[in-house]
């Protein structure tokens, strides 16, 4: 029997694994953004934000594990695409907090006092956004009856993240102390994090699709 | 010297089972649902099984259809087997079913006997074969479908589900398959090679596993990737109406098709989801196939043996 089956079994268990290491990735880049906005930078940061690289590409390694796994047919070919899409829209997450870290990095990007909360709630929303595609991954393989609410909490965060990111761009282009070549910077870090959450509701339309596919 | 004259069966079997194996892992084997090596044992073995446990009802049917000798036996199965290959080189669908039987009516035209009753009932299970497949897969996806949908299974239980259901029902399809149509192979031979029906299907059953071992790899593929687009749990009940449907007509004793059992149950697999599975031309390819082989086949053994006399 494990001869025929074992290998979808196999990936179930690895893409369990896969979503921890999303998640670990997540944890770790919201210690290391939430102590950049309230200002408590360490000689040690640029040490924590290749940390998110490590963990990231370990997700990346596993992810490639996993396909593998699917194209030596573990899974029925109609599966196979879906969930091969699902991943690749899966490694967007993590991949966004590196490049959020990165970019307040490397462009040395200083935050006005005025937008530190609001960067904090964006980052909320949108860490929120990773937790609900993980659960929802999670629901899609252990109670596929209960993806609709989540799908919808995803759509909900989206909006949510949308509202925050207009509101916060106001705010900074109507800021007469920052330079404009400065609010264009932030601008793209603003969208940034809110292509997060971005990511999440296309998760959730393609997990929508995926159950709707395995009712025969 | 009887022996030797079976040798014309049991080609006849060889190219059965290197043909009709893709009709019941085809679809599993080309979509690499299934290994090859799997696919062949299995069917292999369960040939064999279904050809001894119930395929000695289909060769007392033939066996009954006129009267032979062991040269008219000999002769019925090479024009049958001959009609095949020609049909084949055509690109024409055949029935190994259809053109036995037609060789066997060339040798009762030969004979100035038939038996009617026998006949007629053969010609009615070979209409009744399509469409029966296409009651039997509407009636397997409608119960199936339901009782699936209404587990709320995840996507790793339906694949492990549709896994072994293809497995269970390509081993169930090659057990029909040796039930059914080991009456081809060696039906002809029955009363008058003094061999029992049991002896007899276990020559064709395991000649057709020869076939299905040695020639079938091809075929497998190239049909098993025309029925491809179907959906896994589509690809199972096509395998299920078919095999079920060639099961019993192997229990009523007629040795059918099993390519036009399989496009009968896609058709009705069609018809349930409203769309176009089978075209026009694959459904006048049947009916050409249902008049020409027989035709041919009747035509080749009446020559062949007013040729030998």
């Amino acid at each position: 029997m494990k001869l025929f089956f074992g290998k979808g079994k196999a990936v179930e268990e690895k893409i369990y694994a896969y979503l921890n290491y999303i998640n670990e990735t997540k944890n770790l880049f919201k210690r290391i953004i939430t102590n950049f906005f309230e200002g408590k930078v360490t000689e040690k940061f640029n040490e924590e934000v290749l940390s998110v690289h490590f963990k990231e590409s370990q997700a990346d390694d596993l992810r490639r594990e996993i396909e593998c796994h699917l194209y030596g047919k573990a899974l029925l070919p109609e599966f196979r695409g879906d969930i091969l899409g699902l991943l690749e829209e899966l490694d967007k997450l993590p991949n966004k907090c590196e490049t959020v870290l990165f970019m307040i990095n490397l462009q040395n990007m200083h935050i006005p006092q005025f937008l530190r909360d609001d960067f904090i709630e964006l980052i909320d929303i949108n860490l929120k956004s990773i937790d609900e595609s993980i659960n929802l991954v999670t629901t899609l393989f252990q109670a596929p009856k209960n993806v609709g609410a989540i799908v919808e909490s995803l759509d909900k965060i989206e909006s949510e993240s949308d509202r925050k990111e207009r509101e916060m761009i106001k705010k900074l282009f109507d800021a007469k102390e920052v330079e404009t070549c400065e609010k264009i910077l932030l601008k793209e870090l603003i969208l940034e994090i809110g292509s997060i959450s971005d990511f999440g509701e296309m998760i959730g339309d393609m997990v929508n699709i995926i159950n709707i596919k395995v009712k025969v | 010297m009887g022996y030797l004259y079976l040798s014309s069966g049991v080609l006849l079997g060889w190219s059965l089972g290197a043909n009709d194996a893709a009709n019941v892992f085809g679809t599993a084997v080309a979509s690499r649902m299934v290994k090859y090596t799997t696919a062949v044992i299995l069917t292999g073995i369960f040939v064999i099984l279904g050809a001894i446990l119930e395929g000695a009802k289909g060769i007392e049917t033939l066996g009954a259809l006129t009267n032979q000798s062991i040269i008219t036996a000999f002769i019925s199965a090479i024009a049958a087997a001959l009609t095949v290959i020609f049909m084949t080189y055509l690109k024409l669908p055949v029935s190994t079913s259809q053109s036995v039987v037609g060789a066997i009516i060339g040798i009762g035209i030969y004979n100035s006997y038939f038996n009617f009753k026998s006949l007629s009932k053969v010609i009615i299970c070979w209409i009744g074969t399509p469409i029966g497949a296409m009651f039997i897969a509407i009636i397997l996806y409608t119960i199936l479908s339901f009782i699936l949908n209404n587990l709320n299974l995840n996507l790793f239980q339906i694949d492990f589900i549709l896994r072994i259901g293809l497995i269970i029902g390509g081993t169930y399809g090659a057990y029909a398959l040796g039930a059914n149509n080991v009456a081809n192979v060696t039906g002809v031979f029955a009363h008058i090679t003094g061999l029992s029906p049991v002896t007899l299907a276990l020559i064709g059953g395991t000649s057709i596993a020869l076939g299905v071992i040695t020639y079938s790899k091809n075929v497998m593929f190239t049909v098993g990737k025309k029925l491809v687009p179907l959906d896994a749990f589509s690809a199972l009940i096509a395998i299920l109406g078919e095999a079920t449907t060639v099961h019993i007509y192997a229990k009523i004793g007629v040795p059918v098709s099993t390519s036009q059992a399989i496009i009968g149950a896609v058709l009705g697999i069609g018809i349930i989801k409203g769309m176009r599975t089978i075209n026009l031309k694959t459904l006048l390819h049947i009916l050409l196939g249902w008049i020409f082989t027989p035709l041919i086949s009747c035509i080749l053994s009446l020559g062949l043996i007013n040729l030998l006399n």
